[in-house]
């Protein structure tokens, strides 16, 4: 089978405060465009993309925990399981920094909150 | 003509199913007298009821799902018949409802202990399924009956790498 399909983000860390009962992350990785003109130019000479930046959300289903992590920073770390059971992929982010939380607590719903993050770099999956 | 190779994985998990019903012990002693195999919803009942506790492994069907670059995600569906020679007399079936419940809980435990080699979870985006998913129990422990009966179906979740790797 050539392509991986994972599911259930475990182990989530961020430098080394464990956060858990972690239902999703989401994972955006955006390349900020470089423009340069030179002297004259009516063209811009150089057009490309430059180094990785990430930026994402953690959704939980406990409070508590979103609580304990947020502002914190260092490594984002999580493993994704490989749902064919052969080799789990451990995503690490490095110099991420948590923000503050949403939470919602219901009467008639699960409690649920979200943990923004950013950070300088592309994301490593090994 | 083709040469082709036949993996015949529905039934390595059924065989495995089977094996770890068959292999489970409490202190030692085998939770189930006889594991018997069955295709039939009518068969168990007229004469593979013989030895107690007994557990009757229906086959019921495979499915299958087309997922990316030809990979196949496989079901075996399953329904164990769990069953109990219960002589109680007077109408409360606490008794009966015990032991048979122990047993639905023992086929679990035993499968998921030793779960077939082939059992995946599989997910590709528009549905996902577990290496082994139980549904809920249909319990008869009516005590008019000889057996105290439960029914509990099962999937077993596989992978198949291609159209051919069947």
């Amino acid at each position: 089978m050539a392509f991986n399909v994972y599911h259930n983000p475990q182990d989530v860390q961020i430098g080394s405060s464990p956060i858990t009962g972690v239902q999703s992350i989401v994972v955006s990785v955006r390349y900020d465009e470089l423009h340069a003109a030179g002297d004259d130019d009516t063209h811009e000479s150089v057009a490309r993309y430059t180094t990785g930046r990430t930026s994402g959300a953690i959704t939980l289903l406990d409070p508590t925990s979103a609580d304990a992590v947020q502002g914190q920073t260092g490594t984002l770390s999580f493993t994704w399981k490989d749902v064919k059971g052969t080799a789990d992929k451990t995503v690490s982010i490095a110099d991420c920094s948590v923000g503050g939380y949403d939470a919602t607590v219901a009467r008639d719903a699960a409690s649920r909150a979200t943990l923004p993050f950013l950070a300088e770099s592309a994301p490593v999956i090994s | 003509m083709s040469e082709i190779t036949i993996a015949n994985k529905d039934w390595a998990v059924v065989a495995a199913v089977k094996a770890a019903l068959a292999a489970a012990t409490v202190d030692s002693t085998p939770v189930f007298e006889s594991v018997t195999v069955t295709t039939s919803p009518a068969q168990a009942g007229q004469c593979q009821l013989v030895h107690s506790p007994a557990a009757v492994l229906r086959y019921v069907t495979t499915r299958e799902d087309d997922s990316p670059e030809d990979v196949r995600g496989c079901r075996v569906v399953l329904e164990l018949l769990l069953a109990v020679l219960a002589d109680v007399v007077g109408t409360d079936e606490s008794a009966r409802l015990q032991e048979v419940l122990r047993l639905k809980n023992a086929a679990i435990n035993a499968v998921e202990a030793d779960p077939p080699a082939d059992a995946h979870a599989w997910g590709d985006g528009s549905g996902y399924h577990p290496a082994i998913r139980w549904g809920p129990p249909e319990i008869d422990a009516s005590t008019d009956r000889p057996w105290a009966v439960c029914r509990l179906p099962a999937e077993i979740g596989f992978v198949l790498d291609g159209p051919t790797t069947h």
